[in-house]
């Protein structure tokens, strides 16, 4: 388990019950998330609230993975990428997913078909809060997003081997019905 | 000590590295790049440290018509104008341009407004792919929710360029970038696939009203009048088919209708005579014996039938009653020529012809008939001779009227062909600007080349 320290910034790592310093979090640049931690939603009948984050960067911009604990138990991942919002979970690496994607390419994914649209180059840039593994020196990552034709989403994440892979659905900032999320000023959500 | 908190991201200005002038930001964090406004350089302003991308010398300056910085309401929310571009295909070597607008809501995200020729579209990121039904098939398919999938019918295939860049944008915009597009249709609806290098960029779209527009974004004037007939505007003719199955009802209830009238009609011989008359011998009109007419009020029809030859005849009748004298009358001509001239043989008329009338009530008649004829058949009228024809009357009570059923059927048809046909036109009008696999597009390129 890993968390940062909300005085200065230290990302401690606690296992068992040790706490570690391992690393600081760099001062975040502007980032536009109306998420913040602490912010509570519903998805798919689940009540959920936001304890965490690690903020991306690319070539074409930033995207924030929340880290989610449900009130029911269990933890997923609200992913927002220029407002638009995903919600996922970690599921056991998928064999057909094996090999190079490149975008455009389909894959088929425990019966469902899956496109992938978007492989990123990313960089941590940042972490917040608590998160469900330990920090690592991990600078450049890759990504593969895939999209179904229901709404469906796949993100593999390639920092591991095998990869990561998350699993969920494209949703929207009124579906999530959310509370405690950051107010800009002049808008109203 | 209390947390460090997030900075909370705010509207600002910076000045153009370029020019000097000031630059509004109003994407709190999100855009990437932004074009001054004054001097349209291209800056990246996704660090703080910003730089220079693109800048051009007397390029060709492009007013917005919704400007930037109006918010308007979209959908129920409130979106903000941050960026305009201005985008160009090239068919058979002509530049189309249509101008886009990306709109932004610090939650809800992105959404932009596209517009061609006064037609505009409302265009979002969509949460699912389409899926086609096979390679080189030109409709895909979008299933949303639980409903049945729609069907998107391509439209056309171009690459798109972008000619003209203010404001901020989402992505890393440069004049010059050039993207494969291509555009689906299920008025009011559309879909676009954009390619670029290895992305692919699905986003669907919805026809606006341009009033509709102005009165969200409370713009002053008059929206743009739309010019012919674009791709994703609903046809403003309803579809015929219900009109044709109210049709089809009233067809069927004509004929039943009919069928019935048919079946209902007395139809039944009240009086039959066998007659010969002879030309200008004696007085030619006599009664023939009275007969019944059953039933209360219903049509009497007088069949003619004769062996004129060449000639004509006309009758007088007067249908009296019996009982009160009351006289109906009427006359019939009958006429039957033949003949043979350059265009070959002809035959006009007929020599058995009937009369009909109606409202005739019931009870005990006799018929008053007054043939007459010219005296001779030719023009030699001195040395014409009397002549005799032969003739048989048969009158009829309640004769089925069906008639009127066919005449009226054609009219009941006119209202959904003219529907059909105004639907179908509108629809070909539109499928003429059509151009799926971007033939047009393809050919003009080597057509510029060619100018070179």
């Amino acid at each position: 388990m890993q968390t940062t320290c909300p005085y200065c910034n230290s990302i401690l790592v606690r296992t068992d019950v040790d706490l570690k310093k391992v690393g600081q979090v760099s001062d975040y640049p502007e980032d536009a998330s109306p998420i913040q931690i602490g912010t509570e939603g519903i998805f798919e009948n689940q009540a959920f609230v936001v304890i965490g984050r690690i903020a991306y960067e690319w070539e074409n911009g930033g995207w924030n993975e929340w880290h989610i604990v449900y009130n029911a138990g269990g933890n997923g991942w609200l992913s927002d990428a220029q407002l638009e919002y995903a919600v996922t979970k970690q599921i056991p690496w998928v064999d057909s997913l094996n090999g190079q994607l490149a975008a455009g390419t389909m894959v088929d994914v425990g019966g469902k078909l899956y496109t992938a649209s978007t492989i990123t180059m990313a960089n941590y840039r940042a972490v917040e809060g608590e998160l469900p593994f330990e920090f690592w020196d991990k600078t450049v990552c890759q990504f593969v997003d895939l999209r179904g034709h229901d709404g469906s989403f796949l993100t593999i994440d390639y920092t591991e081997h095998p990869p990561l892979l998350f699993s969920g659905r494209m949703t929207t900032f009124e579906e999530l019905r959310l509370k405690n999320y950051r107010i800009f000023d002049g808008w109203q959500p | 000590m209390t947390p460090r908190s997030r900075p909370l991201p705010k509207a600002k200005a910076i000045s153009c590295p370029n020019c000097g002038g000031t630059v509004e930001l109003r994407g709190l964090g999100t855009s990437l790049h932004a074009a001054c406004v004054q001097c349209l350089s291209i800056l990246d302003v996704s660090h703080p440290s910003v730089k220079i991308v693109q800048n051009f010398e007397n390029a060709q300056r492009r007013t917005p018509k919704i400007p930037l910085g109006t918010r308007g309401k979209l959908k129920g929310k409130t979106y903000e104008v941050l960026g305009f571009q201005t985008r160009a295909i090239y068919v058979e070597g002509t530049e189309y341009t249509w101008d886009e607008y990306t709109l932004f809501n610090p939650y809800h995200g992105f959404r932009y407004l596209s517009e061609y020729a006064g037609h505009w579209t409302d265009i979002e990121p969509m949460p699912s792919l389409p899926y086609s039904s096979g390679a080189g098939s030109t409709e895909v398919h979008l299933r949303e929710g639980s409903g049945t999938p729609l069907t998107f019918k391509l439209f056309q295939t171009a690459v798109a360029r972008t000619v003209f860049v203010m404001g901020e944008f989402p992505w890393r915009v440069h004049v010059g970038d050039e993207a494969t597009a291509r555009d689906y249709t299920a008025p009011p609806l559309s879909l676009s696939e954009e390619v670029t290098g290895n992305e692919v960029t699905w986003s669907r779209g919805r026809y606006l009203d341009g009033k509709q527009l102005w009165q969200a974004f409370q713009l002053k004037g008059s929206p743009p009048a739309p010019q012919g007939i674009y791709f994703n505007e609903p046809n403003p003719y309803a579809s015929p088919k219900s009109l044709w199955a109210i049709t089809a009802f009233f067809t069927l209830a004509l004929i039943v209708l009919m069928i019935f009238t048919w079946i209902m009609s007395r139809n039944e011989r009240a009086y039959h005579g066998s007659f010969t008359f002879a030309s200008g011998a004696g007085e030619p009109s006599f009664v023939t014996p009275s007969f019944e007419l059953k039933g209360k009020e219903d049509n009497v029809q007088v069949e003619l039938k004769t062996d004129l030859n060449n000639d004509w005849a006309y009758f007088d009748f007067a249908l009296i009653n019996e009982d009160t004298g009351v006289a109906y009358n009427f006359g019939k001509e009958v006429s039957y020529h033949y003949g043979r001239d350059s265009d070959g043989s002809w035959t006009e008329g007929d020599n058995s012809d009937s009369v009909r009338i109606g409202g005739i009530p019931g009870g005990r008649y006799y018929l008053r008939v007054e043939p007459e004829m010219e005296r001779s058949a030719s023009g030699l009228s001195q040395y014409a001779l009397p002549k005799n024809i032969h003739y048989e009357l048969n009158l009829i009570r309640g004769k089925a009227v069906v008639w009127p059923f066919f005449l009226v059927m054609p009219f009941l048809w006119i209202p959904p062909i003219f529907s059909s046909i105004r639907r179908f036109g509108f629809e070909a009008k539109r499928w003429a600007e059509s151009d799926p696999a971007g033939a047009g597009a393809y050919s003009s390129s080597s057509s510029e080349d060619d100018d070179d």
